[in-house]
């Protein structure tokens, strides 16, 4: 069960508008081809986005592999709850290290001001 | 006289014994004389005719000197009275043979004939008697007729040379009377005997139309005798007569000998030998031919026709035979099946032609041999041997089987088919046919008394359906109780009756053989189900389900019922907590077998009730299959285990190995102190006890060898699948390892023993966990988490573990969705799962290739969460797929996750 939405936010102490790539439920093989064409579809918006996981309640390696793939591109962070798997998994293959994340959206909108 | 008459000088003793002959040879003379008769026949005729003449040859000599003139007045005298009668009856006898000829012959007037001419004879006998004792009489008679003093010139002056013998020949110049016209007329008419009127020009002897000349050729001298004394009553000049036999028996002397010799041979065989005229009356046969034709009622066949023996259509079917032979002119063998007073015979029938002198074809001779009794034994034989198989038979299927393919093989007919009462014993039911789905099931509307559509079995096999070509004969077979327990339908076509006959023969009995068949395995099948009933009785309850240990117990009956009896086991609390757990087998089978197994277990109990070590019971037990015959050499285990210590104590006494599946999944069977089975000398004391103390979550299973032994397969090989099927597997639950042995042994092979074992696990009991699909997809990976956490929620596992869990596990079987099979095709994932005090376990098993290359090209993720997440993670691949076993501590730290 995946449910993405895009919407415009504009940061605190900016005036850019920045896109916001929700996604609410699991991020498995089963969901992460649409995954993948929503992450492509705001990227091709052209502006800096974030991706927010905080909703998300489950992750695996086919989830991992779609940010790996569209983090190559640049140009997002994600936003991460530290409740559900979404920590657990990017801390056992290192991604926090590769990879702008952030505890909470409000925190990454403020990453892409600066 | 004398001079005239060499032939009656001869040999008159002889010529008295055949005078004495019984009624058979006297009607022969007289049947033959009046019949143109050939071969063999004419002989006869010839001599009896030769016989007769010789009689009255008795010498003269002692005439004058014997006798007084008083007595010769006297024996004139009755003589003449005796003569009389013979006329009186040479008048039936002319009435008798002008209804046998003028009209359609009928047997009965032939046979009165017969008998009337067998009781003249026997006057003339007499009468011949009286001749020689008194040769004045014959001076007498030849003062009565003079005039044949010159018989002899004068019938070679009238004959054209020798006559032909086989024809009799009577010559009548003239004639005056109507009487006589009219005899001569029947032997035109019978068309065996040629009168023939000379006209008096031919011979100026004859004076006038009183006069006549009888030449008789061939004829017996009773029938001259006749004429003789006919003509004198009928006021006839008798100029001569004769019967021309002088030479004619000279020459054919020999022959005659040779006839009786022929006829003596012909009626010795047992062969039916025959021959026909032109007309197709019989005029020869032999005595087995009239044995087989005709009952004692009637003596001969000769101048009957087959449509007076047998029905038209098998009169039909002879004269086809006959005339297809007198066409080809050859002779020529046909098998003939007819029905000859009431009964089917079968005939093996040769026919030549009857060439006469003249070269043509005036009959035809035969001979048969009745094949009925070869025919029928040999069908009777071939239903025999091929019913040797019922002997073996087990059931009653296999009986009702057996039976009909050994009759559809043995005797020709269309099928068969044979019905046993259904279950309820209200109606009936098809066991077996031949050939399959042949048979037309009448049985539906039978009433439940098949005696009642069909009358008493008693009477033997009935047609119930007959056609021009086809019939249906049913068999009532009767069981003990005396009612119909079988139906047998034979469909028969083509010959019918012959094939009938056999069939009814061979099939009669048969039945026999089936109906002892049927008692024998009706009664072994009875019995078959009174043990298992027992077998079942006397077991006792295996399963048991306490807080710390669960067992169960499967006892798993061969397909077949043959080798019923002798395992047996029970499972027992003790009050301290400990349990006993007994597991034995019965040398043999069947009622002793189960009763033994019963007793045993008794015994077992009542040695271990008060909770003694194992090797004290069994030291017991052994004791008891020391007096109890059937209990000698049984095999048995005794085991005690006490569930805090988780201490197994154990004595075999020639029983399989226990096989116990150690808590980590190893399995191993526990083959330390064999020892000797029960009952055998000495054993007690190579028997040890074992003890061993068990892992947690250990499983023990106790069985009899009915697991273990199948006939094509190494016993080793055996065990080793049983080990095999056991690995890995968590102990649980108990049932699940139990269905898992018993299916997994079953499918390996047929069953051939009863098997009986029993299952103990030691532990909490907690389920496992168990997913299978068959055609796995992307979308089965949620569905497959949301199980999977379910369960370890449900099991108590906390919530990190089992997020940790459920994302490795989502990570392999996404490696299988992904790579186990090439694109487009999909598998099976089986995903199983089990939990002990320690660790939980789970394993993803897939039958497709993992194709570990492409998944670590491609960041190899899933297996490293999978590993950060477990203990343990081992993949298995094989040429039957791929097998991820993962393991976790329950209580484990976060390896990474605390990083």
């Amino acid at each position: 069960m995946l449910e993405t939405s895009v919407l415009t936010q504009t940061p605190r102490l900016s005036t850019r508008p920045v896109a916001v790539l929700e996604v609410v439920g699991e991020i498995d093989v089963s969901s992460a081809d649409r995954l993948d064409a929503a992450v492509r579809d705001v990227k091709n918006l052209g502006s800096p986005f974030v991706v927010d996981l905080c909703a998300v309640t489950f992750i695996d390696s086919s989830g991992i592999r779609v940010l790996l793939r569209n983090h190559d591109e640049g140009g997002f962070v994600i936003a991460r709850a530290v409740t559900g798997n979404v920590a657990r998994v990017l801390q056992i293959v290192g991604l926090e290290k590769v990879l702008d994340i952030f505890d909470d959206r409000e925190t990454a909108l403020m990453a892409l001001v600066d | 006289m004398r001079e005239g008459c060499p032939a009656l000088r001869e040999d008159p003793e002889r010529s008295a014994t055949r005078l004495s002959d019984g009624p058979a040879d006297q009607e022969a003379r007289l049947v033959a004389a009046v019949h143109r008769v050939r071969s063999g026949t004419r002989l006869v005729v010839a001599l009896v005719a030769l016989v007769v003449v010789a009689a009255l040859g008795v010498s003269s000599a002692g005439f004058v000197r014997q006798a007084s003139d008083a007595e010769r007045a006297a024996t004139v005298r009755e003589w003449q009275g005796e003569h009389r009668r013979l006329f009186e009856e040479s008048v039936y006898a002319r009435t008798a043979f002008r209804r046998l000829t003028v009209n359609a012959p009928d047997a009965d007037s032939v046979s009165e004939l017969r008998d009337r001419s067998a009781e003249l004879d026997r006057r003339m006998s007499e009468l011949d008697r009286l001749w020689r004792s008194d040769s004045g009489l014959r001076k007498l008679i030849e003062a009565e007729f003079g005039s044949l003093r010159d018989w002899k010139e004068f019938a070679l002056a009238t004959a054209n040379g020798p006559p032909s013998a086989d024809v009799v020949r009577l010559k009548v110049l003239e004639r005056s009377d109507r009487l006589f016209d009219s005899w001569i007329t029947a032997f035109r008419n019978s068309g065996d005997v040629v009168a023939d009127r000379v006209s008096g020009d031919s011979n100026r002897s004859l004076r006038n139309g009183r006069d006549v000349l009888i030449a008789v050729f061939g004829l017996s001298v009773l029938m001259l005798t006749l004429l003789l004394v006919w003509a004198r009553y009928a006021r006839l000049r008798v100029l001569a007569a004769t019967t021309m036999l002088g030479e004619v028996a000279q020459a054919n002397q020999r022959t005659s000998d040779l006839a009786a010799l022929l006829r003596t041979v012909i009626d010795g065989t047992s062969n039916l030998i025959f021959a026909k005229g032109s007309d197709r009356r019989y005029i020869l046969a032999n005595e087995a031919m009239n044995r087989v034709l005709i009952d004692s009622s009637r003596e001969s066949i000769i101048l009957l026709r087959d449509d007076e023996l047998m029905s038209r259509a098998d009169r039909d079917l002879v004269v086809l035979h006959e005339d297809e032979m007198l066409e080809a002119e050859v002779p020529k063998t046909f098998e003939e099946t007819l029905s000859l007073k009431g009964e089917v015979r079968h005939f093996i029938t040769t026919r030549s032609p009857l060439i006469g002198a003249d070269g043509r074809t005036i009959g035809l001779v035969g001979v048969a041999t009745d094949v009925t009794e070869e025919k029928v034994a040999r069908g009777v034989e071939r239903v025999a041997s091929a019913l040797h198989g019922i002997a073996r038979a087990k059931t009653t299927s296999d009986v009702a089987r057996v039976f009909v393919e050994a009759v559809e093989d043995a005797l020709e007919v269309d099928a068969i088919a044979l019905w046993t009462r259904d279950d309820a014993g209200t109606g009936w039911r098809l066991r077996a046919e031949a050939p399959r789905g042949t048979s037309v099931d009448f049985t539906r509307s039978l009433p439940r008394d098949a005696a009642e559509a069909f009358g008493d079995p008693a009477d033997g096999p009935r047609i119930v359906v007959k056609e021009a070509d086809r019939g249906v004969l049913v068999f009532l077979v009767p069981g003990q109780s005396g009612d119909v327990d079988v139906i047998l339908t034979v469909a028969l076509s083509g010959v019918g009756a012959a094939l009938e006959a056999v069939t009814r023969e061979a099939l009669s009995a048969a039945c026999v053989d089936l109906q002892r068949g049927l008692e024998v395995v009706s009664l072994a099948e009875a019995e078959r189900a009174l043990v298992r009933r027992m077998q079942f009785a006397m077991l006792g309850n295996p399963n048991l389900n306490t807080k710390s240990l669960a067992t169960c117990g499967r006892y798993i009956a061969a397909e077949s019922d043959f080798l019923v009896g002798g395992d047996w086991f029970d499972v027992f609390e003790f009050p301290d907590g400990r349990i006993g757990i007994g597991i034995g087998d019965i040398v043999g089978h069947g009622v002793d077998a189960a009763i033994a197994a019963g007793q045993c277990r008794s015994a077992l109990f009542g040695s271990a009730a008060s909770g003694e070590a194992p090797d004290l019971v069994i030291e017991r037990l052994d004791r008891f299959a020391g007096v109890v015959a059937e209990a000698q050499y049984a095999t048995c285990l005794y085991l005690t285990l006490e569930p805090v210590t988780r201490t197994i104590r154990w004595v075999r006494a020639g029983h399989p190995p226990l096989l116990l599946i150690h808590g980590d999944g190893r399995a191993e069977f526990l083959e330390r102190g064999g020892g000797l089975p029960l009952g055998m000398p000495g054993g007690a004391g190579v028997r040890e006890i074992q003890e061993m103390v068990l892992d947690p979550d250990s499983t023990v299973v106790a069985f009899t060898d009915g697991l273990i032994e199948d006939r094509s397969v190494a016993i080793e090989a055996r065990m080793q699948r049983l080990a095999d099927l056991v690995v890995g597997v968590r102990t649980c639950d108990v049932e699940t390892i139990a269905t898992q042995i018993a299916e997994g042994m079953l499918a390996a092979g047929t069953l051939t023993d009863d098997i009986a074992f029993v299952v103990c696990g030691i532990g909490e009991r907690r389920p496992n966990f168990e997913w299978t699909d068959a055609e796995v997809s992307r979308r089965s990976v949620p569905e497959v988490r949301e199980r999977v956490e379910r369960w370890l929620t449900e099991s108590g596992i906390d919530r990190e573990t089992t997020s940790d869990i459920v994302l490795a596990l989502s990570e392999i079987v996404t490696n299988s969705v992904e790579h186990a099979w090439s694109k487009g095709t999909r598998g099976r994932v089986r995903i199983y799962g089990s939990i002990d005090s320690e660790h939980i376990e789970i394993a993803v098993e897939d039958d497709g290739r993992w194709q570990r290359r492409r998944e670590a090209s491609e960041g190899g993720f899933g297996l490293m969460i999978a590993s950060a997440c477990m203990n343990a993670v081992e993949v298995l691949t094989s040429e039957a797929g791929t097998v991820v076993k993962m393991k976790r501590e329950r209580h484990s730290e976060r390896t990474v996750g605390k990083c």
